[in-house]
Order: structure tokens, then sequence, then C-alpha cells
């Protein structure tokens, strides 16, 4: 009997290999140099991890303080908990429990033309351990996020393919955690999403990054709009070494609307890349990309957003801003807003703005009498805290500050300063 | 409580302040005056410690304390409080919880303990009602989204909370509209008592209607030219600084 399942991986292989590792020579690749690869990951991270043993969770992990979501667990890239009571029209199913064939029928397809492709992309769909394809009915409005919890150790890479489809009117949550648990061996991830918004439907997609100190992370998010969706995305990068994300948007049906949201909260030698093509097809499409970056020591964080307004895209209303805030000399940051615009009647604006924290800001905190500690820490987490207000899940927000907080002293004194 | 003595201050190597005397007794109000440029911010900023200026030379005693070996918030904690001339705003910061942040330091710095939340917020509604500010700015960021009277307005109410000994109060009335200079002014009158003073610049007479000075000083190229009663300002505002400056030069 063929192995379609095999046969499916050993193609996606073969696209990674055919495509070879991203070099600095390739424009989207300048910042962030993969070449280090085969010695920070070690001989085995080309390699599909053995199957499973007996499930097992660990005992502790993190939990978040008063979410009330539907949660799915995942373990070194495998499923380990499910048995969830999924209001009706909810289908969720993770392809290590479909036969092969519908599993391969269903898995995002690797797709070497899309925009941002590259061959991490390819490595994640040969080695990938497991994943879920959930589907919303149309009409159907999930009343609680779905919290993906990705727990990891250092024991081995790990490697996740979801596909998400929301049918027509329908509405979800998604939030995509990762947490590693113990750090000690360097280790590859990656991830990927496929999602697909049927006209009119909602989908919020949130990601929270807690990857290990020298863990490396590849990611994409693909989204396909059809008319009048709405996508919002949003990001906390807090851990990881080298971190990637692609952020792919296609807005192919009139008066879709997207929304990508990234904070990167760095510090020691970090660093996060974030790709972002959004491409506007259809006519009266909006698409918004807010950035902020808060970078300490030798962290280095790369912003590249791309707005393509193609012939037909006529009333396309595109913002992009990207924020950054630098509290080390040695810190930097390169961003880089771009457009290309092929219709007239369009409005598009970007701004990016690279500083140290306000001296009038500082002046009039402490003539208040805060300490100049104090005075520098709240308003570095004030700026960091826009982009955390306009979480969907305000319980997801409080994780996110008391994470950051817990990192400087007398973060818990800050925690109640920040406008609620 | 406050005594300066040949105050000379220059920015970016620009000499502002030339020489300015100035003694200040508990429980009183001075006034300062003088036109545009003449570096009356310049002498609130320097109290209060802002580093954009350096003082070249003069003492400053607070209490008989070196005022100028002092940061910003120690001077805060001694009991100084300025009321700037434009407040800035601070998105993301939480108006009422960084005046509590701003009591805890000063009673930690002071040995006490924290304040209690409940008595806090309390007490942080009544000083409100002084300056007739309404209670949903106390839950804003800092000025964020203020107009320029609310931002005054807020820089009195934050003076009443933090309660100082000396307060600066730098062009206060400039953007207030005249109810909102009588509010204003209400809430500064409540503050005056005979342990604290008050140092307020400003270009209008019609601020003393409301608030009665003690002492008028002319403020002119970096220096205090006269000093007077409140006549002083009357004079002032008939006769324009030009006479006071030839009196200076030649009398």
């Amino acid at each position: 009997m063929v192995d379609t399942m095999q046969t499916w991986r050993d193609a996606a292989m073969a696209t990674f290999r055919a495509v070879g590792l991203p070099h600095d020579r390739q424009e989207a690749w300048k910042y962030t140099d993969v070449s280090a690869i085969h010695q920070r990951m070690g001989a085995d991270w080309r390699k599909e991890n053995a199957p499973a043993a007996a499930p097992f969770l660990p005992e502790f992990y993190p939990k978040i303080d008063g979410l009330d979501a539907y949660t799915i667990i995942f373990f070194q890239g495998r499923i380990h908990v499910l048995g969830l009571a999924l209001p009706a029209g909810v289908d969720l199913v993770p392809w290590s429990t479909m036969d092969q064939t519908t599993a391969c029928e269903d898995l995002p397809k690797v797709q070497p033309d899309a925009p941002l492709f590259h061959a991490f992309d390819a490595l994640n769909a040969g080695l990938m351990d497991d994943g879920v394809c959930l589907r919303v009915a149309a009409g159907v409005l999930l009343d609680k996020p779905l919290y993906i919890l990705h727990l990891h150790d250092d024991t081995a890479h790990s490697h996740v393919r979801h596909r998400v489809h929301l049918g027509e009117s329908s509405k979800a949550s998604i939030i995509h955690h990762d947490v590693a648990l113990t750090g000690e061996h360097a280790r590859l991830r990656t991830s990927h999403y496929h999602c697909y918004l049927e006209t009119a439907s909602t989908l919020d997609h949130t990601r929270v990054q807690e990857f290990a100190a020298n863990d490396w992370h590849f990611g994409r998010l693909h989204v396909e709009q059809q008319q009048a969706s709405h996508f919002d995305a949003h990001a906390a990068e807090l851990g990881g070494e080298k971190i990637r994300m692609d952020i792919c948007v296609q807005l192919q049906q009139a008066s879709a609307y997207c929304a990508v949201h990234g904070l990167f909260l760095l510090h020691d030698a970090q660093h996060v890349d974030h790709h972002i093509h959004i491409n506007h097809y259809a006519p009266d499409c909006s698409s918004r990309q807010v950035y902020r970056s808060v970078l300490a020591d030798h962290s280095h964080g790369v912003f590249n957003g791309k707005v393509h307004v193609h012939r037909h895209a006529s009333g396309t209303d595109a913002e992009q801003h990207s924020d950054n805030l630098l509290l080390s000399k040695n810190a930097e940051i390169d961003t880089k807003p771009e457009l290309e615009i092929d219709h007239d009647n369009v409005t598009c604006s970007h701004g990016a703005t690279v500083g140290q924290l306000n001296a009038d800001h500082l002046f009039y905190l402490r003539s208040r009498g805060l300490s100049e500690a104090m005075s520098r820490d709240i308003l570095v987490f004030a700026f960091a805290d826009a982009l955390l207000a306009v979480l969907p899940d305000r319980h997801i927000r409080r994780y996110i500050e008391s994470i950051a907080f817990n990192k400087i002293p007398h973060g818990t004194d800050l925690l109640g300063l920040l406008a609620k | 409580m406050l005594k300066i003595e040949n105050l000379c201050a220059s920015v970016a190597g620009k000499k502002i302040l030339r020489g300015v005397n100035l003694h200040v007794k508990a429980g009183e109000v001075h006034a300062i005056m003088g036109p545009n440029g003449a570096g009356k911010s310049t002498l609130s900023n320097v109290l209060a410690g802002r580093d954009a200026y350096t003082v070249t030379t003069g003492t400053v005693l607070f209490h008989g304390q070196d005022l100028l070996a002092m940061k910003p918030e120690e001077r805060a904690w001694a009991g100084v409080f300025l009321a700037f001339q434009y407040p800035v705003e601070i998105p993301g910061v939480n108006n009422t919880y960084l005046l509590k942040a701003a009591l805890n330091a000063k009673r930690k710095h002071q040995g006490l303990s924290q304040l209690d939340a409940f008595d806090f917020l309390k007490m942080v509604k009544e000083k409100a009602k002084l300056v007739d500010m309404d209670e949903s700015f106390l839950s804003r960021s800092v000025n964020e989204g203020f107009s320029g009277g609310e931002k005054k307005r807020n820089e009195i109410f934050q003076m009443a909370v933090l309660e100082p000994t000396l307060a600066l109060l730098d062009e206060t009335d400039s953007g207030l509209d005249i109810d909102a200079l009588r509010v204003v002014a209400g809430g500064v009158n409540q503050f005056r008592s005979a342990d604290r003073a008050i140092v307020m610049i400003t270009h209008y007479q019609r601020l003393l209607d409301y608030i009665v000075p003690d002492v008028v000083h002319v403020f002119s190229d970096g220096r205090i030219l006269k000093s007077g009663d409140r006549h002083l300002a009357m004079e002032l505002e008939k006769r324009g600084y030009d006479w006071v400056k030839e009196e200076a030069t030649h009398g």
C-alpha cells in the first residue's frame, strides 16, 4: 500500500531541498542570517521526529488567569488533550486522527508561488508533527476563544501546521500560545496557519510567543479573505533567539478588512523579524499594520511591511505604522514600510519612528516624585501597552503585561499605573 | 523657605538667568511678571530640576537644603511642585495611579507605609471637586486628549493631591477662560496656608484679582528688576514694562 502521507511529506522535503536555505543576498533575508543553523540547532534539525511514545503532558505549565476558552494542548507539536464540547457547527479535527487520504487533501499545501515563501515553510510541511483542521460552519459564532496552547521542551524540535476555514458570516477567535518549558538545548520550531475567510466572516488571531532563550522559530500566517470579511492578527514576541514570521494576507474580494498588529519586547541578543505582504486585489478593502518594538541590550528587530495595491483595487485604504523604542545604543531596528501601487484611487499612508524615551515625559513624571528608574519603566510599558490595549481578550493582555513586568524590578508596582 | 542668591543659568551656552535674588517665606504668595523671553519659565524649570539648563553660579536653599544638588524626584519629595506651562500628554499612564505612585514614592522616602487604596481614592475624589474636575478625568491617561484649560486644571488638581510646601505655577492662567480661571484660582486659594508658599509666573494682572499676592516682582533680562506689593502689578498693567527697565538702567 502506498503511504500517501509519506509521499506528501517527501514532496514537501523535495521542495525544501530544491528551494535551499534563505541567504542574505535575498532582499527579504537581508537582516536575518540563518547560516549558523547547523551549528546552533544540532545535526538532526532536518529529520522527522520519531512517533510519540505514550502521550503525556507535563504537570506544570503556565495558565492564563481568568481566560474562558475552548482549550487544546499540543506538546512537542503533537496534540494531547482533546475532548472538547464545541458548539454545533464547529468542527475541529487533528491530522493525526484523520485517515491519510483526507488529511493529505485538507492539509495546507506548500505554495512556492505565494508571497514570502521560503524553504522553512516546506520544511514545516515535510516534518509536521501534527496540527488541526478547524471548520466553522456558515452563520456560527464561536462564543469563546479557541485557546491552542503549544508546550515545548528541549528534547525535540517541533512543527505544527494548522488550517482554519470560516464559513459565511461566521466568527471565531484563536489564541496561539507558545511556551517552552525547558531550554538547555536549542531547538527549531516552525508553525504554519492557513486561514480562509468566507464572505462576511470574522477571525481574530492572537499569537503569544514565549520560546526558550536559544530557540529558533520560523512561522507563517497565510490568510485569504472573501467579501467583507474581517481579520485581526496580534502578535506578542517575548522569547526566542531568532524569530521570523511571514504574514501574507490576500484581500481577494471587495470590502474586506485586515489589521496586523505586532509587539516586540526584546532583550539580550534576541532577533525578531516580521515580514508582511498584503495584496489588495479587489475594490474598497482596508488594511492596517501596527507595530511597536521595545529593544534593549543587543536585540534586533526587523519590520518589513509591504502593501501591494493591484489594478482593480480602487478605493483601497492602507495604513502602516512602525514605532520603535531603543533602550540601548547597541539595539537595532530595521523598519521598512513598502508600497506598490497599480491604481490611482487609493489612500495609503505609512510612518515609522525610532527613538529613545521622551525627555519631557521623563521630567514630568520625575517632577511628580517618581524615581528616574520607575519613570523610565512606566514610559516603556505605556508605549508597549498601547498594542496590548487592542487585544480582543483582556486576560491575555494582563498575562502578557505580567510576563513583561516580571522581567523588571518593582514591575508589579507599575502594573496599576497603566491606563485601563 | 526658599532663598535664591545670585542665580545664573544657561541653556545650550546661552545665558538666560543673570543673577536672580529671591527670598520666599512660608505663607507668602509671590507673583513674577515680565515680558516674554525674560527667563521666567527658565527660573521655574531650574527650580524643579530640568537638566536641559546649566546653573553656572548662585545658590538655592529650600528649607536650608541645597536644592540644586537634588534630583527632580528628590525635590518633589522635599515639597517642591511645578505646575507646568505646557503639561505633556503621556498616553497609557493613568492619571490617578500616577499620583498614587508619586505619593507612595514620597512616603517610602520618608519611611512611611504605603497608602490605603480606599482612603487614597476618597481623597482624590475630594480634591477633584475642589477644581471642579469631572471624575472621568481621573481614569484617563495623563492629559491625553485634554483641552488646554483641562490640562491646567489637572495641574492644580495634582498639586492639591500631592500637597507640596512650595508650588511654582508657570503661567497656570494662560489658556483659561474666565470661568475656568475662577475655579482654578479657587483651588489655589484653598491650598494657601501658613506653612506653604506659592510662586506664580504670569503675564496678566487678571490672575492677581483672584489670587492676591503678597509680593510682585518684575522680571526682565534674566533677573528681578523691581519688587513691590500688588499695586505694582496694577501699575504694570497701566504703564507696561519699559519704565521699569529704564528705571533699572538709569536709577
